[in-house]
């Protein structure tokens, strides 16, 4: 079954009359209000639940509301940790709460009108280690906590995640490679420490006022610096009008927690696993797929533009760039060069993973691997979009084949997941530059009819992929296999 | 992302932008405000966001909620699908036939079949535009297209879905 763009109706002048206008007024009106608070969802996946032990039960009583969090042991290092809110009647004694009878296709609560809540609360923090750097999520500035030693940051930072808890609702979160736990009292609330394999830490903060606050410590946060950050936060229930008149300084917008999908039914709807695999091709016969040279003018599929890679240098350094590129990089990726403004090489570690429940990761093998910087130009003639994909193809006899990168060690070990240091197991894009401000980066501006552009991309990749290298210029992200538009449009060839 | 830039991704999104929309509300009337809406918040909020190179994602994402907000506020969300029919009643009937029996599945099952097949995102995508995971996704697309073929054999009744 063929699904196209042409089966679907074309959009109607009015409406694209009415896009046309609202552009035009919102990029023209100076009043536009900007908020600077954002909306997080996240859905938590669930693992298999197995039989286990319960370890902790605590019960929080406050004026209104009763709340309650749960860990329940699964196996050897396997931790479930619940959540739940209900009403507290009669001074102190539970009302049963609303489970979700898996038998049912009734659930407690709207999952859509959850997902658009908006909650805010203050957050004090009293004590924080002065070169800690803070995740927020992009959800809370703080105005005295901020700190941080540049080049630690990946071991020294913490991420928070707060979430408002309705009745009806449980959160639940599973861990694994769990290697010990320990409960504490925080102000307004209480606390499950859950330490992990490795040295990362997390805690579990269920506040009587009905939210969760969940904090990921990297390793090198000490369990003491870690307990101490806990116990010296508290929370208030606030406004949006009290976070807007702060400029949220030392507020945080808290979205309602949504179960995942899977834990409920919905509707009429019940998900059967199907050994169904969707059609991704990552073989294409030699003529299906057009290649083209660097310096070849072509034809974009589907856009009113041609296009030509002028340009590709293999560095390895950072020197191909300008100054205000370079600088971007050093702020962003500050661990990606030595010392002496070379690339760093790669580290790769190979592991077998544990289930994290009766047996943990371990590193089987791992090695060094050369990188390389990769520099493309590409210029872009009338009504197009700019877009760029390194792509890994092995050039066989009569096919074109997707490479996946693997070096020989990695084709000779058994392994479940590799770890890099710095870089992905696949090409990304480190940047793209659009011929005007770096701080425009990534951005999709088009050129327009009769206009002639020139756009930078830049990739870091392993020195043995360099035999295998083409350069799509149809998707904006990596892709693993062939899409139409790639075949409509073709390659370049950036071989070395 | 300034607001101009912001702007022409609006302008060579429309079409796209339109198809989500089409793909859960059937009425015309009804994708437009959705579009109008989602166009709107997206200006309001566009400093949060972090990185513009998901600005489309990010953009969709608004404007499916803005989609599921007009279902929700016309009928209860257990008759979401059977609304959404029941919307295009004044429509046209010149859509294709395939068009017609993606608008018979499930709102859930449609939507992740025009992601996917038609706006060409990533299943890992589609799972964060729709709150929902790469799983669920996956599911949703293979049985979606087992009832497409259902559908379009003349095996599948409305009732039976």
């Amino acid at each position: 079954m063929k699904i196209d763009k042409k089966d679907y109706p074309k959009i109607p002048d009015d409406i694209r009359d009415v896009i046309k206008s609202q552009v035009e007024n919102q990029i023209s009106n100076s009043e536009t209000k900007v908020k600077s608070v954002s909306k997080r969802r996240f859905v938590r996946y669930a693992v298999a639940a197995l039989a286990g032990t319960l370890l902790v039960g605590t019960t929080v009583y406050a004026a209104s509301k009763l709340i309650s969090i749960t860990t329940e042991k699964k196996g050897e290092y396997g931790l479930e940790t619940k959540v739940t809110v209900s009403e507290n009647v009669d001074g102190g004694e539970e009302k049963e709460n609303v489970d979700v009878d898996e038998d049912t296709t009734e659930v407690p609560y709207d999952r859509y009108e959850l997902m658009n809540e908006e909650n805010y609360v203050h957050i004090d923090i009293s004590y924080m280690p002065e070169d800690v750097y803070i995740q927020w999520t992009e959800d809370v500035a703080t105005s005295k906590l901020h700190s941080y030693s540049e080049t630690d940051r990946a071991n020294r930072s913490m991420t928070f995640y707060m979430w408002r808890i309705h009745e009806g609702v449980e959160y639940t979160h599973n861990d694994v490679n769990v290697i010990n736990t320990e409960e504490f009292e925080v102000p307004g609330g209480t606390a499950v420490l859950v330490e992990l394999d490795g040295g990362r830490r997390k805690v579990y903060m269920a506040y009587d006022i009905g939210y969760v606050l969940d904090i990921w410590a990297q390793p090198g946060i000490t369990k003491d610096e870690f307990v101490n950050v806990a116990k010296g936060i508290s929370l208030e229930v606030a406004t949006k009008e009290e976070a807007e008149e702060a400029n949220n300084i030392n507020f945080m917008m808290a979205p309602a927690y949504v179960p995942p999908f899977e834990s409920v039914q919905e509707g009429n709807i019940i998900y059967v696993e199907t050994e169904d695999e969707l059609e991704q091709r990552t073989t294409v016969a030699k003529d299906e797929l057009k290649v083209y040279q660097v310096g070849e003018e072509f034809e974009i599929s589907e856009q009113k533009g041609n296009a030509k890679v002028t340009r590709v240098e293999i560095c390895d350094d950072l020197s191909v760039v300008n100054k205000d590129v370079f600088d971007f990089f050093q702020g962003e990726h500050p661990d990606f060069i030595d010392e002496n403004g070379k690339l760093r090489d790669e580290v790769v570690s190979y592991c077998k993973m544990g289930d994290g429940v009766n047996s943990l990761n371990e590193v089987v093998a791992s090695e060094t691997i050369p990188v390389k910087l990769v520099y493309i130009e590409v210029e872009y003639t009338s009504e197009t979009s700019f877009y760029g994909n390194l792509m890994l193809i092995n050039d066989k006899n009569d096919s074109y084949e997707i490479y996946d990168g693997l070096s020989s060690l990695a084709r000779n070990t058994e392994y479940d997941v590799v770890s890099t240091t710095y870089y992905r197991d696949e090409p990304e894009e480190l940047y793209f530059y659009n011929g005007n401000d770096v701080m425009e980066k990534n951005h999709f501006e088009s050129v327009q009819a009769g206009e002639t552009r020139t756009a930078s991309f830049c990739y870091v990749v392993r020195e043995d992929w360099l035999p295998y290298m083409y350069f799509d210029i149809t998707c904006a992200d990596p892709t693993g296999y062939f899409k139409q538009s790639i075949l409509d449009t073709g390659v370049i060839d950036i071989r070395q | 992302m300034n607001k101009e830039a912001f702007g022409k991704l609006v302008i060579d999104a429309q079409e796209s932008l339109y198809r989500v929309a089409k793909s859960i509300l059937y009425s015309d009337e009804d994708c437009k405000d959705a579009i109008s809406e989602a166009i709107t918040k997206g200006f309001e909020k566009l400093d949060t966001l972090k990185k513009d190179k998901f600005a489309k994602t990010w953009l969709t994402r608004i404007l499916i909620n803005e989609c599921y907000d007009i279902l929700r506020e016309s009928k209860n969300v257990e008759d979401i699908d059977a609304h959404t029919y029941e919307l295009g009643y004044e429509e046209p009937d010149n859509y294709s036939e395939l068009y017609e029996a993606i608008m018979k599945l499930e709102v859930d099952y449609r939507t992740a079949i025009v992601l996917y097949y038609i706006e060409g995102y990533k299943i890992k995508e589609i799972a964060s535009m729709v709150d929902s995971t790469e799983s669920a996704v996956k599911k949703r697309l293979a049985r979606a297209r087992e009832k497409l073929r259902l559908y379009l054999e003349g095996g599948l009744k409305d009732e039976d879905r």
